[in-house]
């Protein structure tokens, strides 16, 4: 019956139940966020273990199939040839990685771990090292193994089969069966929800960053949700003219200067801070990193009744990831077009791994410095508001104010870019996997998108946000998992029927 | 012959080597107050352009004095008691000890130049609170006490001008047998707060001495010499750069007493670098002309009240309580409407509210946890005093928006009483003085000066309020059944039956249902303020001088690991059927990759 949910009814039927928790959530939060706090509450208590597993599984699967016969299978046809040059395409990734979230969390994260780490006591050297392993463990080749899994089996299939870039088409493809037109439709309806959680929720984070900084340049009174609304509102119109009027070009070239600019940010502070110890601590990182990637992938802490920081930090930062993934796995696998899988995977895994690790030795690694030899006085702003992070650390340097503007231009930028792509990508979903959606399915998209944002700031409960976002992205789990099943169903064959050529 | 020719020759090579383009060199001795000193006096000197070399250290106050006679340094900060000591002369205090100090230098080649403004000689510390009616403000007060019992460093036993034999002959001090001997000065201080003495001897810039439970007790007699703090320049040094003196006067006065303690306990304990803590001080006062760092602002830490609550008395407690936990923030209290909600959706950090608020509306409130109490007020039924019979008086009670007004609310309703007049506290006691009311219930502070006043006037009383606590357990949970001591009023014979409620300060909530998640990316959504962390709870109630910990009614930060911390929830039949489930998908995953077809 389920299989039967296609074309239009399908897109009334998805913008339905969006629209529908957007508006549960603005009338009644409590109730909501109740709900999706039992469901996931739930899942999260009894199955942490088997979601660290699942996404250690993912990395190990793609290096796996990077390194076996597997690996020379052209995405595409076999005698396809890349789109686009390497250096551009390493490129389009590290553009991928970088985002909202590096912004939000460069400075907080480590910073939060440094001086409240779960385990041991905090503001040392231990603290430090250990705070940076954690959170490149949260922004490193994890979150990137998920992706690089999304990607490759909506390339293998979209560009060896010809299926569409659905999250169900690989299960209509691979397999046979009564049960499978259902549930193919269902991990299309769950796709597109995700999607459009995690992105509203991204929006409703990058609000909050702007609005913080804001405060900081201007010195208006926090707290206020008329200026929360007001920052979305502007933000929906900045997205909805850029999504309808076809300024594909425009916005092509304002996500480059974006990136540039954020670099140059980077390179400011790198710079202007104290930059050996900065450099020394990408290096030491980077080798605590490598080294304790094993105990890490696989640490919940079930002896020291620490299950509830690992929910709340690793499982949450996997399901925030896992909830992108549709999204971001269509982008990566249409730049890929034409590479070997060995390349693809080793450029996705590695390429924005490196970036985010150089990028959090430097925001964090300012802060811990100055935290650890400076004026210090950050940890303390950041417990009580991690918004703040970012514009605190500025208020160290020269040129704070245009340093602070910069960020606040960044964020919102990276918002009507991403949110941009995101009515794009939600269109495509919703026209079974059309490369050129309606523009009246991507403006239905781009107001959902800004009613779920708005309702997530709005309800106030940000466990309840947090688990409305996350209860979109357990089921997709399951239906990435499925995927792998059958991808691992087709590719065997294909191995196969090439070498009996 | 030969040693005398090569200090000669030593002096030659200096006088070439030493002369021009050679950066000053400013030395400290081994304590972190020389070395702030130091730091301070090189930026200060750099702002104006001078060439300065890193800070020297110098070793102990000989070899300090040796280097620049020596030529090696060129300007150090000494006290001006140990300028004396050092010389063998007996210590002057007063204007004269400068003029002294040029003249018995001045052979040495060395100049004193301007005081930095804070003396660092020995104080005397007592508790501020010693006891109720005995206040001790300066030493001649100790005079009173028999068996004095004394903390001080080995060494204070040991001097023999201005040591403890000497104090206690000058003063005519009565001590017990052997003082309490500890050379930490933290260590003395926790004998005076803990009672185990009555005063403790430190140095005037000991950070130790900011604890806001003490007080320094004056020297009325001028006992102690003055330590004053000033530079010594090598005469040389201040003839070769001119305007060297200039650039140090910048500094002349500018240190008090209290701004070094404050040095030194960010050094001493909160791990800040001599020279970060020497520029902050420098910028924050505005004394460098060109800073090449800003500092760092971090926004005002505010704690708010609702005005009609009338918490002023409470402030300094409170105030006390927060600065101990956070020491570098300016800390402002402010009055609003909305205490709770300002508070709960992290507008302002902290909020300063009494028990009852909690309870304004008839749920309990968990918008905010109750962090540390700072006080208790009491409910003072205030009666005309031929008034025979309390049940059928006309009473007046504070309206009910305020913290007064929720607590009379609720006793009124618990003894039926339907009829009151509604009035701001001091209306109500004007009123009642005036006889125009028979009785009036106000919330306040035992003691309370306004109290006191109408009540020394003769035309009212105060009134048992005896009503059960267990009447109150549902209509007012945060009353607690007391009495007015005897004699806390002029006149008052007997104790007061009555009915007190806590005054706390207290922090944004935790909300109480869904996953309990401690922090994770999804707090990046402050659409609440985070709860106050546990290690800054401790440091507030260490100095709150309120013992007591929050009322256990009340949500707080001190039952929280009690209600809100579900059991593990393995075992239970949801966790078995999720992970059956998960492991039979897994199994099906595994089926559908290998199953023949």
């Amino acid at each position: 019956m389920l299989s039967r949910l296609k074309g239009k009814s399908f897109y009334l039927v998805t913008v339905t139940i969006c629209l529908a928790i957007s508006v549960w959530g603005i009338i009644s939060p409590e109730s909501l966020g109740f709900l999706a706090g039992l469901l996931t509450g739930a899942a999260f208590g009894s199955l942490s273990w088997f979601f660290l597993l699942s996404v250690t599984f993912f990395l190990l699967l793609s290096v796996f199939v990077a390194f076996s016969r597997y690996g020379r299978l052209r995405l595409g046809a076999d005698d396809e040839r890349p789109e686009f040059s390497t250096l551009s395409w390493l490129g389009m990734l590290f553009a991928a990685g970088m985002g909202v979230g590096l912004l939000f969390w460069g400075v907080a994260e480590p910073i939060i771990h440094f001086s409240t780490p779960p385990t041991g006591a905090g503001g040392g050297p231990d603290a430090a090292r250990a705070a940076m392993v954690q959170t490149n463990f949260h922004w490193g080749i994890h979150a990137w193994a998920i992706y690089a899994v999304a990607g490759l089996v909506l390339a293998y299939f979209g560009f060896r089969k010809g299926t569409p870039n659905l999250p169900g088409a690989p299960i209509r493809a691979a397999f046979k069966g009564r049960w499978v037109g259902g549930v193919a439709t269902a991990a299309d309806g769950i796709g597109v929800v995700a999607v459009a959680l995690g992105v509203a929720g991204s929006v409703a984070m990058g609000v909050l960053q702007i609005y913080s900084g804001l405060q900081v340049l201007t010195g208006i009174p926090g707290g206020s949700l008329m200026v929360t609304m007001a920052v979305l509102g502007v933000l929906t119109v900045a997205y909805m003219v850029s999504a309808t009027t076809g300024l594909d070009k425009g916005i092509k070239i304002l996500s480059n200067t974006n990136m540039v600019i954020a670099i140059a940010l980077m390179l400011f502070v790198l710079a202007a801070g104290p930059t050996a110890f900065l450099l020394d601590s990408f290096v030491t990182s980077l080798g605590d990193y490598t080294a304790g990637l094993v105990g890490i992938s696989l640490r919940l802490f079930p002896y020291r009744d620490l299950d509830g920081w690992t929910q709340s930090w690793t499982v949450t930062y996997f399901f925030w990831w896992l909830a992108w993934a549709p999204f971001v796995g269509v982008f990566i696998a249409r730049i890929s077009r034409g590479r070997t899988i060995r390349e693809y995977i080793l450029g996705v895994l590695l390429a924005p791994t490196l970036f985010s690790v150089l990028w959090f030795s430097v925001f964090g690694g300012t802060a811990i410095f100055e935290e650890m030899w400076g004026m210090g006085g950050l940890a303390q702003l950041v417990n009580e508001d991690v918004t703040v992070a970012v514009f605190s650390l500025f208020a160290r340097f020269p040129l704070t104010r245009v340093l602070g503007a910069t960020a606040c231009l960044l964020v919102f930028v990276f918002l009507v870019t991403s949110a941009d792509s995101a009515t794009f990508v939600l269109g495509m979903l919703t026209t079974g996997g059309s490369m050129n959606p309606p523009a009246a399915r991507k403006v239905t998209w781009g107001i959902v998108l800004a009613f779920m944002a708005g309702a997530m700031l709005l309800t106030g409960g940000i466990h309840a946000l947090r688990a409305v976002v996350v209860s979109g992205a357990v089921p997709f789990l399951f239906i990435m998992l499925l995927q792998v099943a059958a991808l691992f169903r087709v590719m065997p064959r294909d191995v196969r029927s090439k070498g009996g050529k | 012959m030969n040693s005398r020719f090569s200090i000669l020759a030593a002096a030659a090579i200096c006088l070439i080597a030493c002369s021009d383009g050679q950066p000053l060199r400013i030395g400290a001795k081994d304590f972190a107050e020389q070395r702030v000193l130091a730091e301070m006096a090189a930026k200060i000197l750099k702002d104006d352009g001078w060439a300065v070399e890193s800070v020297v250290q110098c070793g102990d106050t000989y070899a300090c004095y040796g280097g620049l006679q020596a030529g090696e340094l060129d300007l150090l900060v000494d006290y001006t008691g140990t300028g004396f000591v050092f010389r063998g002369e007996t210590p002057l205090s007063g204007a004269g000890a400068l003029t002294r100090l040029q003249e018995i230098y001045q052979p040495m080649g060395l100049t004193w130049l301007a005081p930095l403004g804070f003396d660092n000689g020995y104080i005397l510390v007592a508790k501020s609170d010693s006891a109720p009616g005995r206040k001790l403000t300066e030493i001649s007060d100790l005079a009173a006490t028999a068996d004095l019992q004394i903390a001080c460093p080995g060494e204070f036993l040991r001097r023999p001008l201005d040591g403890l034999q000497s104090l206690v002959q000058r003063y005519g001090l009565r001590i017990r047998g052997e003082p309490i001997v500890e050379e930490d000065p933290q260590t003395r201080v926790a004998a005076v707060l803990e009672g185990r003495a009555e005063v403790a001897v430190l140095y005037g810039t000991d950070s130790a001495a900011l604890d806001p439970r003490l007080v320094t007790l004056a020297d009325d007699l001028g006992f102690f010499p003055e330590y004053g703090a000033a530079f010594v320049a090598r005469t040389r040094a201040l003839k070769k750069h001119k305007g060297l003196a200039d650039s140090l006067a910048k500094l002349e006065g500018a240190v008090t007493r209290e701004a070094m303690r404050q040095l030194n306990h960010a050094v001493q304990l909160e791990g800040a670098t001599p020279a970060v803590a020497a520029t902050t001080f420098l910028i924050k006062n505005e004394l460098l002309s060109n800073p090449d760092i800003l500092l760092p602002q971090t926004p005002d830490l505010v704690i708010v009240t609702h005005a009609d609550d009338h918490l002023e008395s409470f402030a300094g407690r409170a105030l006390a309580s927060v600065r101990n936990a956070y020491p570098r923030r300016t800390v402002v209290v402010r009055s609003t409407p909305t205490p709770l909600s300002d508070t709960q959706v992290g507008r302002v950090r902290l909020t300063m509210l009494g028990a009852e608020r909690f309870f304004a509306s008839g749920e309990r409130d968990d918008r905010v946890e109750a962090v540390v109490a700072v006080g208790s007020r009491t409910i003072h039924q205030l009666c005309r005093l031929d008034l025979e019979n309390v049940a059928n008086a006309s009473i007046g009670v504070p309206p009910p928006g305020s913290g007064g007004g929720i607590a009379a609310a609720r006793v009124l309703a618990v003894q039926g009483i339907e009829k009151a007049f509604v009035g701001r506290p001091a209306v109500l006691l004007g009123k009642a003085s005036a006889g125009d009311l028979d009785c009036v219930l106000v919330l306040v502070e035992n003691g309370d000066a306004e109290v006191a006043e109408v009540l020394s006037k003769g035309v009212l009383s105060l009134r048992d309020l005896d009503l059960a606590q267990s009447d109150l357990r549902q209509a007012a949970p945060f009353l607690r059944s007391t009495r007015i001591p005897a004699g806390t009023y002029h006149g008052q014979l007997e104790a007061i039956e009555s009915l007190a409620s806590q005054v706390l300060l207290a922090g944004p909530g935790r909300p109480s249902k869904n996953v309990e998640a401690t922090g994770g990316p999804a707090t990046a959504l402050p659409a609440s303020g985070q709860p106050i962390p546990a290690d800054h709870v401790q440091a507030m109630a260490a100095v709150s001088g309120f013992h007591e910990a929050p009322d256990p009614v009340l949500p707080s930060a001190w039952n929280r690991s009690l209600s809100k911390r579900p059991a593990r929830t393995t075992g239970g039949p949801i966790d078995a059927i999720l992970n059956g489930l998960v492991l039979l998908f897994l199994g099906w995953l595994l089926y559908l990759v290998w199953r023949q077809e």
